[in-house]
């Protein structure tokens, strides 16, 4: 049975489904921050831990205070030597000590650093070298060289050689320091102003980016998640523009792992953009409309298409307010970061309100401070957020008969919907507004069911929310850097804008191999691929192979013991192996349940037939739980004159208080065979003849008491005559002939003649009278 | 609308080559449409969504688990093969015999092939995109023996 799920999708979901309404966010510190933690102890890397991709693009903006971009990155050190002794300007410091460590900065090549963005705590200084696919600088032993442990205390596990470094950029870090600076294990910081180098949707290069629509197709791809054809270039080069033309960049580094998913829904908020599932493809759209150019369009807005009565089918409204809670107007407390030229960034706040409101709060953070440098970046996300809490009221799903629109309605189109409301007499209201397609539904029967989102427009029918955001300016003020020491960064350092060199890098040539490539482990098919494949071939095998011999698929399957009929009991006991039955020989039946209803039948052994019920026990465990049957002479009177052979068959029914009858169904014995008789012969002139073997014959003699004559021939070789039943007589071992006159011993019509006659060549004959009282 | 008939086309393909083409308006027949020919296969696709929104990214067809489609559905799934469906309109007026030239598309839907349940005799297959909703998968790499050797511990 195949279970088919079909989940409701209510419309109450559809403004969080669209990222228009976000889950609550906890107030914590901003995530860009990283430079607040200047002077603390250098970062080891740690297996496990994701690679950094530091992203991003510095723009100088050359005779104003608009620097942006750029990011400040705390990378992790991979390996490290420290030493004793060096010298400067031919001084020599025996116990100075000189450090030599190696880090990574970020996943793919990133673009030119330059000395002055080289730092140690907040200091510029040091040597640095960066590359590119290997660890950068020339080879160097790691390990703890210090001559003097009790000036200098370093670490005892420096790292090794190891490792590929592929697809990542490293940097050579040297640094000396004088007997006494504790700052020799201090962390490194690099400001790198151009991330790395990715494909660019506007330019049509690769090169560092700070377009975020940039940053989510190289995680797309790097992911390897989405085949390129589901990536909706189009839709991602729209959306590339018009976060360029309004200056929303990302420059940050993405240290914490998350899901793709997530990531992206949550960027495309932060940079008034959704994701959008269009014919399978993903990618991004504005969320304001936008003109030719790729500015916010605030300008009248037209609608494509119009909804009245005459479309909607029956029950094809439903409309859903947003709540209360998602309503109220806050304050927007947009987190971000001021990058200042040649100096360390810093974290911003900038407070958004609609003129008059909120103004004591409530608050709402939205921190920006990751990848957001540019404060009107910042300002116009928060114009946003509180300017659709003001104006995007409810959302719609309405139910239509298939139009012109059919062919030509696409997500994210503006609809108008006219409905008209006659609900008061001789009032008409209208619901006349403006929205944004947001889910299209064709469906088999030609009913298309739309979901569409409040689009809020003014007087003259401009969007408000465009408005807002375009009108949305920052306050342009930058903060001072707050420090006046700058004595120690290094001469050489400090303004010095050359690249560092990034034309050496070498890894370990005795690479040990840490992939398993597994073998194959079966026989290649011959389908191409070089692997088996699941082909089953089930040859016929042996007792030894596991395969049925047979070959059958059922063949070495247990029988369930459930499937058989339940077993007859132990079978019927008492028969006389010696003899035939005779009145008085008591049968036993004893059936696995007890107590249990009983019934005894007569059976044809040579038809199979069941015949009529001879006797009726209810066991018990008094009785030992057996049924006990007597064989009466009429039975075996009736049983020899029908001429059967003798048969006797049991059954049981076990007690089961749950059936209306209270006992479970009838289970029927084996039938067993009593010792078969040859046909009853007549008196008088009944005999019987025969050679070597054991014979037994029923005989008529007649009823009632009296005396029978019987006259045996054994011949030469002796023979023994038995006589059962109404009467008795053991000849022994006998030779030659005799007749004997016998006396009944019952009323009986049968007396049993039985001859043993073991010996070879041996013959006999006898003949019985009838009855004479 | 009740001149209205719907027709619906899937395809199997990769960047190579396509496998199947099948359509199921035109009972028992191949039909040719768009210079290619179009088998008759039985599949049910109840709605096409299209959607602005995370939600919802993926639709589901219904087809007969017929020796040809559990093939192709199995490779489809072992082979990442994508699955293209679009869904024309035309006026039932005209002929019902072969795809009308001036048909209309109105919907059409490219994706994966990332599941397949049913029965013995009726396949659902869904068809979207492979990146799974939960877990993570950005920085797409993290630091490993083979990246970075044995780390330094500081």
């Amino acid at each position: 049975m195949t279970i088919k799920l079909r989940i409701s999708d209510p419309l109450q979901l559809l403004p969080y489904q669209t990222g228009l309404l976000k889950p609550p966010l906890d107030k914590k510190a901003a995530e860009g921050n990283s430079a607040s933690n200047l002077d603390t102890q250098q970062k080891a890397i740690e297996l496990g831990q994701p690679v950094p991709i530091v992203f991003g693009k510095y723009v100088d903006v050359a005779g104003t205070v608009e620097d942006h971009g750029g990011v400040f990155i705390s990378p992790g050190a991979t390996k490290a030597r420290y030493e004793n002794g060096f010298s400067i300007d031919g001084t020599s410091y025996p116990t100075g000590l000189k450090v030599t460590m190696n880090m990574v900065l970020s996943q793919g090549e990133l673009g030119q650093i330059q000395v002055q963005d080289v730092y140690q705590r907040a200091c510029k200084k040091g040597t640095a070298v960066v590359y590119y696919g290997a660890n950068a600088g020339a080879l160097y032993a790691p390990g703890n060289y210090v001559t003097y442990p009790t000036l200098w205390t370093c670490p005892n596990y420096c790292g090794t050689n190891d490792g590929t470094y592929e697809d990542m950029t490293t940097l050579w870090y040297q640094n000396t320091y004088f007997e006494g600076d504790d700052t020799w294990n201090r962390q490194v910081h690099v400001f790198v102003r151009n991330g790395i180098k990715v494909p660019r949707l506007i330019e049509g290069t690769s090169g560092s980016s700070n377009n975020m629509l940039d940053l989510a197709i190289y995680l797309i791809r790097k992911t390897s998640r989405v085949p390129e054809l589901l990536i909706d270039t189009t839709a991602m080069t729209l959306a590339a523009n018009f976060t360029a033309t309004n200056k929303f960049y990302w420059d940050g580094v993405i240290t914490e792992s998350s899901n793709l998913e997530d990531w992206m829904q949550r960027m495309a908020g932060f940079f008034l953009l959704r994701v959008s599932d269009k014919n399978g493809k993903k990618g991004f759209r504005p969320r304001l409309p936008i003109n030719g150019n790729y500015t916010i369009n605030t300008g009248v807005i037209s609608w494509v298409y119009g909804f009245t009565e005459e479309h909607l089918l029956p029950d094809g409204f439903q409309i859903e307010y947003i709540p209360l809670t998602e309503r109220k107007p806050i304050c927007a407390q947009m987190i971000w970061r001021q990058q200042p030229p040649n100096d360390i960034g810093f974290i911003r706040t900038t407070e958004v309100r609609i003129d008059g409101e909120a103004v004591d709060g409530p608050y709402e953070q939205f921190d920006m401070s990751q990848f957001c440098t540019w404060e009107d970046h910042a300002v116009k996300v928060g114009a946003y957020e509180v300017a659709r809490r003001k104006y995007v009221t409810h959302s719609l799903r309405i139910k239509v008969k298939p139009d012109s629109f059919n062919t030509t309605l696409v997500l994210g189109d503006i609809v108008r919907v006219q409905l008209r409301r006659e609900t008061d007499p001789g009032l008409v209201t209208f619901h006349d507004y403006l929205y944004e397609v947001e889910k299209i539904n064709k469906t088999v029967s030609g009913v298309v069911e739309l979901d569409l989102m409040h689009f809020p427009i003014d007087s003259q029918g401009r969007s408000i929310l465009a408005l807002y955001v375009a009108g949305a300016e920052g306050t342009g003020y930058l903060y001072d850097v707050g420090r006046n020491d700058y004595t120690c960064d290094d001469p050489d350092n400090e303004g010095n804008d050359d690249p560092i060199p990034d034309d050496v890098g070498e890894n370990n040539p005795d690479e040990p191999d840490t992939d398993v490539d597994l073998p194959n482990p079966g026989v290649d098919d011959g389908t191409g691929t070089g692997l088996p494949t699941d082909r089953p071939v089930f040859p016929g095998g042996t007792s030894t192979t596991g395969y049925p011999p047979s070959g059958s698929p059922t063949g070495n399957n247990p029988d369930d013991p459930f499937d058989d009929e339940p077993g007859g009991g132990t079978p019927i006991t008492g028969i006389p192996n010696d003899r035939p039955i005779q009145a008085g020989d008591e049968l036993v039946f004893a059936p696995p349940c007890c107590p249990s209803e009983v019934i005894w039948y007569q059976y044809d052994c040579d038809t199979g037939e069941r015949m009529q019920a001879v006797y009726t026990e209810t066991t018990s465990p008094e009785d030992n739980c057996e049924s006990r049957y007597q064989m009466t002479g009429e039975v075996i009177n009736q049983l020899l004159d029908g001429g059967i052979k003798f048969c006797l068959q049991g059954s049981y029914k076990c007690l089961d208080p749950g059936s209306p009858e209270g006992t479970g169904p009838e289970i029927f014995s084996d039938p067993v065979e009593l010792t078969p008789y040859l046909p009853p012969i007549q008196c008088p002139g009944a005999q019987s003849s025969g050679g070597q073997g054991t014979y037994t014959q029923v005989v008529d003699v007649g009823e009632g008491l009296g005396t029978f004559t019987f006259g045996y021939q054994a011949y030469s070789i002796p023979d023994r005559f038995v006589i059962t039943g109404a009467a008795s007589l053991d000849t022994g071992n006998v030779s030659g002939s005799a007749s004997l006159t016998i006396t009944k011993t019952s009323a009986d019509r049968y007396v049993f003649v039985t001859v043993y006659a073991p010996l070879s060549g041996t013959a006999w004959l006898y003949s019985v009278g009838c009855t004479t009282p | 609308m009740a001149n209205r008939a719907q027709s619906q086309y899937l395809r199997l393909f990769d960047e190579s080559a396509t496998y199947y083409r099948w359509q199921n308006f035109y009972f028992n027949q191949t039909v040719t449409w768009e210079t290619a020919s179009w088998n008759y296969h039985p599949f049910v696709l109840n709605a096409m969504v299209g959607t602005a929104t995370q939600a919802e990214a993926g639709i589901t067809v219904t087809i007969p688990a017929t020796y040809i489609a559990v093939n192709a559905l199995q490779n489809a799934l072992d082979k990442n093969w994508l699955c293209e469906l679009k869904m024309y309109e035309f006026d039932s007026r005209l002929s019902q015999a072969v795809p009308q030239s001036g048909q209309l598309l109105i919907g059409t839907f490219i994706g994966e092939v990332i599941g397949i349940g049913g029965s013995f005799t009726e396949l659902d297959v869904s068809i979207g995109s492979s990146l799974a909703p939960v877990g993570a998968q950005v920085p797409p790499r993290s630091f490993s023996s083979r990246l970075v050797g044995n780390p330094i511990k500081l």
